[in-house]
């Protein structure tokens, strides 16, 4: 008899990984992978019932990747769909007990999944990723999106004020406290411009998105503190430079100093003109809740 | 009439009629204090989150006791416990501070993967005694009761030495815990699996139900599959009604998952349960939020 932990194993191996893959389409594939070493302790297992659990667990990653990327979802058949899901779980089992997350390695999935003859022997995959080479960029974007709107709230340290500086003597005293619910990302493709276009098309004009060129950008996803929902803000490189900058400074002063010596297009304004704009860009974060505050510098 | 007790198997607060908490009904779930009692919720929905996820939480806490329900425990797994799943479990019982806690005699991971989905156990001696130990863990790290819900199930293992009722017997008893009993997922696997329902009840310790799960199954040509995408059906009534002929639950729920309705829809399923409760064991005094707080608690 195999122990619990030998047919859990090899349960794992037939529904979760690629060694398992279409071991369960028919009977003579299940017989001679239940002769293997991987799937001895599954012998006599009606396959049937197998596999009804290998169509719950797709059908559980199907309406997941439905849920996450409806725009990205478009751009497929629904058997390319199902074809993705089945082999997108088995390729990236999930590692995390909340199944929203299994998605998280879907967009890099997309990225790949051109130089993976598993993914792309069915359905034309390969065509799709040729015509739209932006859906990788599109997912991420939808990912995002999710992540931020889940990642967990943060306790505020003793210190923090719910506001920023409101002249240039207090640059010097405080360091900003960001959204912890962020993330910035490069995109290569214009997927505002796309998901905006794309509420206007239906899905047989589709096609009209193969012509769209790189327009890379940075976009900073983060959730609003008002609504909970996330919000998409198109960075400037200025604005991009103040975020990570301020990281590492000790204080708003240092971020603009910094800034200073290292942005060639900052090195020749007046220090008040300097202060005078960062106080403006502080207050555009802080009533847009990208920034949620400051606390004192020790 | 059964006479009503104070309180359930192992201490557990009587709450009454509930529901499993949804995004897409929770205004109208908070305002059915007429026909509610308290509410189920997912933990893995709430586990690690912040936004709105915490803020429904929160508002579901300020009117009703809630109980958690799990799905990815995996307690029967072989793999050691997920810490980041019992930390996270932890802080949110240390917010919630549920009356009891449950999840399936199942196992949902193995080689630290999920499958997130609930894979049957395989039944005989070896299992009984692993999963009494893992939920003893439980026990002693929770310190609030553990309830173990018996899942449908769609494969038999030719290794089962076991009746299903014989396994699920033996584990409450080894580990001395509660039992989540899942109405319908009984009717399933005994139309599935060719059993005699009310025989697979008798042969339960009945005296250890805490927690009964009412919801829809979907008949495909294959067998009944337990979506709980569908209304409940009339034998699934009638099984509660012999159910609660025999025992004293400490809460009886209504669950829906798939093809959720408008609540006006599942309102007159709720108002039904709470009717066989009314039937079986009288009305359930209503108690002000703080007080159901610390009922809970």
């Amino acid at each position: 008899m195999a122990s619990v932990k030998e047919l859990q194993q090899q349960l794992g191996t037939a529904l979760l990984t690629m060694d398992g893959h279409n071991v369960l389409n028919d009977e003579a594939s299940w017989t001679a992978f239940t002769q293997t070493p991987q799937g001895q302790h599954l012998a006599g297992i009606p396959r049937e019932g197998l596999y009804l659990y290998e169509e719950l667990l797709r059908g559980g990653i199907f309406s997941t990747m439905n849920n996450i990327f409806p725009y990205t979802a478009r751009f497929f058949s629904n058997a390319q769909w199902v074809h993705l899901a089945e082999v997108y779980r088995r390729i990236y089992p999930n590692t995390s007990f909340q199944l929203y997350r299994s998605m998280e390695a879907f967009p890099e999935f997309l990225e790949t999944m051109a130089s993976n003859p598993a993914v792309t022997c069915r359905h034309n995959l390969n065509e799709v990723g040729d015509k739209f080479p932006f859906l990788a960029d599109l997912a991420w974007y939808e990912g995002i999106e999710v992540t931020v709107q889940n990642a967990p709230d943060i306790v505020f340290p003793q210190s923090f004020e719910p506001g920023v500086p409101d002249s240039a003597n207090e640059l010097g005293q405080w360091k900003p406290v960001w959204n912890s619910a962020r993330h910035l990302k490069s995109f290569i493709y214009p997927v505002p411009e796309i998901l905006r276009q794309m509420d206007m098309t239906e899905d047989e004009q589709l096609t009209i998105f193969s012509k769209v060129k790189p327009a890379p950008s940075d976009i900073l996803i983060y959730r609003d503190p008002e609504t909970l929902k996330a919000r998409f803000f198109r960075l400037n490189p200025l604005t991009s430079a103040f975020m990570s900058t301020s990281e590492k400074s000790s204080s708003y002063l240092k971020t603009l100093e910094t800034l200073q010596k290292t942005m060639p297009e900052l090195e020749a304004i007046p220090k008040e003109k300097l202060f005078e704009e960062g106080l403006k860009l502080l207050n555009q974060c802080y009533s847009l809740g990208v920034l949620s505050g400051s606390v004192t510098v020790i | 009439m059964t006479q009503r007790h104070q309180a359930g198997f192992q201490g557990t607060p009587i709450l009454g009629v509930g529901l499993g908490l949804r995004d897409s009904l929770l205004q109208e779930t908070l305002e059915a204090t007429d026909i509610l009692d308290w509410v189920e919720i997912t933990p893995e929905n709430y586990m690690g989150k912040g936004g709105l996820a915490r803020q429904r939480l929160e508002k579901a806490m300020a009117v009703y006791p809630l109980v958690s329900h799990g799905v990815s425990l995996s307690i029967g797994s072989t793999d050691p416990w997920d810490p980041l799943y019992i930390q996270q479990l932890k802080e949110l019982f240390d917010i919630v501070k549920p009356a009891w806690f449950s999840d399936h005699l199942t196992f949902s991971g193995i080689n630290s993967l999920y499958f997130n989905d609930l894979i049957p156990m395989p039944r005989h001696q070896a299992s009984v005694n692993h999963v009494a130990e893992r939920i003893k863990y439980l026990q002693d790290t929770f310190q609030i009761p553990v309830l173990i819900e018996n899942p449908s199930f769609y494969v038999n293992y030719p290794d089962n030495e076991m009746s299903d009722e014989v396994y699920l017997a033996s584990i409450l008893e080894q580990a001395d815990c509660g039992l989540l009993l899942d109405v319908n997922n009984v009717f399933v696997n005994a139309t599935n699996h060719h059993w005699d329902v009310k025989a697979y009840f008798d042969a339960l310790p009945l005296e250890r139900v805490v927690q009964i799960h009412m919801a829809g199954h979907t008949e495909y040509p294959e067998g009944l599959v337990d979506t709980h995408g569908a209304p409940v059906k009339e034998a699934v009534w009638e099984l509660l009604d012999y159910v609660l002929k025999q025992c004293q639950p400490s809460g009886v729920m209504l669950e829906r998952d798939l093809n959720i309705p408008p609540f006006s829809e599942l309102r007159p399923e709720i108002e039904r349960i709470k009717a066989l409760w009314e039937k079986h064991y009288g009305v359930i005094r209503k108690t002000a939020p703080r007080k159901r707080k610390e009922l809970a608690g």
